[in-house]
């Protein structure tokens, strides 16, 4: 699998600070992401140095398709290049496309080709825009869903087709207006593609396929081998704090509350075998489990709770306890601290 | 294609039950009752809206609900436990959900039991259920992990018994969408009951598996306001919603310009900081022209 990094993109439209720049790039890497995809001109505005050997292999140049552009790239040091075109209904490639992408075939760049609005289009002609831009020198096709037209199993069907049938290399770009987009990314993966875009929680104008979502739900739903994930929530949190971006608590994979477990059945259940209510165990993605006392806790996990500080609760008063808890919970309408718990239980046990 | 002419499905919401399990969220008896009303509103028909065996606090916030004029039809939800169905019925429900586990896993870690148990403990509960004359609907939980032809046996016994669906719970969201194609596909033609999709967002495919199932052929679907629930959270109402009208052609029966006003109202009344990537339609937030 090949991961093509959108979060960068998305970062430094945002704006972020320059500052933040090689911290970014520097975790991407750690998610082993096999490109970082920029535009040019943003480049060229952060005031960025040319690149070196190293980056020119890892950053794809996103230009529109003209032959200025892809001198602009290539003048900043990119060897791999993205022309970025957005078709009205009836057009096709034009001129200009085709001299950009013979232009940087001339210079020795990787020469890719992404159709931004690839989804209003039907298989046959991407199949016939793909046959144009092969024989200009492009090496890739990127077809990127920017409407969110797909769903899973309909971007299955159609990237399968487009992958059996087309010279050269297919690449998806799943978009999230429905929240559908780590899932179309699966679709596209089961139908034999191998290079997808990604971003990290997805993030985006109009959201991505999640990377660390793809990366767990290959390991644990298509039993795929994966590198090290012991260090993916802290990573992704990182490069999301650099880029400005904020997620819930609860994000997917990489969320603080993910393994916060109230309810007092869960918590009963995590107790006996955490595999009960835990898809896999949070040290897996660097994560911890928590024990909330609140309002849907049961005896199990007020007894679970004190003997974390070894102590046993007496059986009469478990449920007095617990009746004050969950009364505290819904007057303050948050989980209980652990002060408010010890005085509920010192109370509780004098009377 | 007309309106009257779409395939029609039925949102299950439990943002008040499943979606309050989410960490650190808690609702008061007030904000069940603004909850339920503007879901009603919405076109919601079924609401789950909590657990009566969890004690004083729940009961007395059921009892509100249902003494709000609404017209969906407002669900407990239980264990197969006698304990748990008459305190539903004691708070008054009409009609009531009795979860069991499925799995083999559930069945020998959670439980220490056998499907033989199983089945006769959900027998019981359904017995007992009907005979304060309440409407019983039927859960399978961790369906995702479980033998699917247990599924079956479970909704068959159900059936008989007086069941009018049975829900299917991928309890630890392990279901990909095309896993769940497949299996919606097998399970829709051999099952006595209609059946209530139930997925959960530990991967990210919480609201993905709920259209592609519903897409299959099932006829109903749980969701909560902005995904909230336990761990990563359940289907979003929004965006499954959203993705049944404008990719399937699908009608849910939900108002949709009620969706954003419902995160909002739950947003605000949990507590939870507001953080841009709630789950909600993003075609709501971001006009496309806005990101190319």
């Amino acid at each position: 699998m090949r991961w093509a990094d959108q979060t960068l993109l998305v970062g430094m439209d945002t704006p972020m600070e320059r500052a933040k720049f090689h911290e970014v790039v520097d975790n991407l890497k750690k998610l082993q992401v096999t490109s970082i995809d920029v535009k040019v001109r943003v480049w060229d505005q952060y005031n960025l140095s040319p690149l070196n050997e190293e980056q020119g292999q890892l950053f794809r140049g996103i230009i529109k398709g003209t032959v200025e552009e892809v001198k602009l790239a290539h003048s900043l040091g990119f060897k791999r290049v993205i022309v970025r075109e957005t078709f009205e209904q009836g057009d096709g490639l034009t001129k200009h496309n085709i001299a950009a992408l013979r232009t940087g075939n001339k210079r020795k760049l990787e020469m890719d080709f992404l159709l931004e609005n690839a989804s209003q289009y039907s298989v046959e002609k991407i199949k016939k825009i793909w046959r144009g831009v092969f024989l200009a020198g492009a090496e890739t096709f990127i077809y990127n869903d920017g409407d969110s037209l797909l769903h899973p199993l309909s971007a299955a069907r159609v990237l399968g087709q487009l992958v059996s049938s087309m010279p050269g290399r297919i690449e998806f770009i799943a978009h999230n207006a429905y929240g559908l987009a780590t899932a179309n990314a699966l679709g596209a993966i089961q139908a034999g593609v191998r290079r997808i875009g990604t971003a990290v929680a997805g993030v985006g104008c109009q959201g991505h396929a999640a990377l660390e979502e793809i990366l767990m739900a290959q390991k644990h739903l298509l039993g795929q081998k994966i590198g090290e994930t012991q260090e993916i929530a802290t990573i992704c949190k990182t490069i999301l704090a650099a880029i400005k971006v904020p997620i819930s608590s609860t994000k997917a994979i990489i969320g603080d509350e993910l393994f916060a477990h109230e309810s007092g059945i869960h918590v009963d259940g995590v107790l006996k075998n955490p595999q009960l209510y835990e898809p896999f165990p949070p040290e897996e993605v660097g994560l911890t489990r928590k024990l909330v006392i609140g309002k849907h806790s049961g005896t199990a996990s007020i007894q679970a709770k004190f003997r974390q500080w070894n102590v046993v609760v007496p059986e009469l008063a478990v449920n007095k306890i617990l009746e004050r808890v969950r009364r505290l919970a819904v007057v303050q309408k948050s989980p209980i601290t652990d002060q408010q718990l010890w005085a509920i239980y010192t109370a509780a046990v004098g009377e | 294609m007309f309106m009257k002419d779409r395939r029609k499905v039925k949102i299950v919401d439990t943002t008040l039950r499943d979606g309050e399990q989410s960490p650190g969220i808690v609702f008061s008896a007030s904000d069940k009752v603004m909850i339920a009303s503007a879901l009603d509103k919405a076109g919601v028909e079924w609401i789950e809206a909590g657990v009566p065996i969890m004690g004083k606090e729940e009961e007395e916030a059921l009892k509100h609900i249902l003494a709000a004029p609404l017209k969906a039809k407002i669900i407990a939800w239980n264990r197969a436990v006698t304990a748990d169905v008459l305190a539903s019925v004691r708070c008054g429900f009409s009609y009531v959900h009795i979860s069991v586990p499925i799995s083999d896993l559930h069945i020998k870690e959670k439980i220490k039991k056998t499907r033989k148990w199983v089945l006769e403990e959900l027998e019981q509960a359904i017995l007992l259920a009907k005979s304060f004359g309440c409407t019983v609907s039927v859960g399978a939980e961790d369906a995702g992990r479980a033998d699917r032809e247990f599924f079956l046996q479970v909704a068959e016994v159900a059936a008989k018994r007086g069941a009018i669906h049975i829900r299917f719970a991928d309890t630890v969201g392990c279901l990909t969408p095309v896993s769940t194609a497949e299996l919606f596909s097998f399970l829709l033609p051999r099952c006595s009951l209609p059946i209530e999709v139930h997925m959960h967002n530990d991967f990210g495919l919480a609201s993905a598996n709920t259209v592609v199932a519903l897409a299959a052929g099932a006829n109903m679907a749980s969701t909560t306001i902005a995904g909230i629930g336990e761990r990563a959270g359940n289907a979003g109402l929004g965006e499954v919603v959203m993705a049944l009208y404008d990719l399937y052609g699908i009608d849910s029966g939900v108002d949709v310009g009620s969706l954003e006003s419902l995160s909002k109202l739950v947003m605000e009344l949990s507590g939870l900081p507001k953080v841009p990537q709630i789950r909600f339609p993003m075609l709501y937030k971001n006009p496309r022209n806005a990101c190319i």
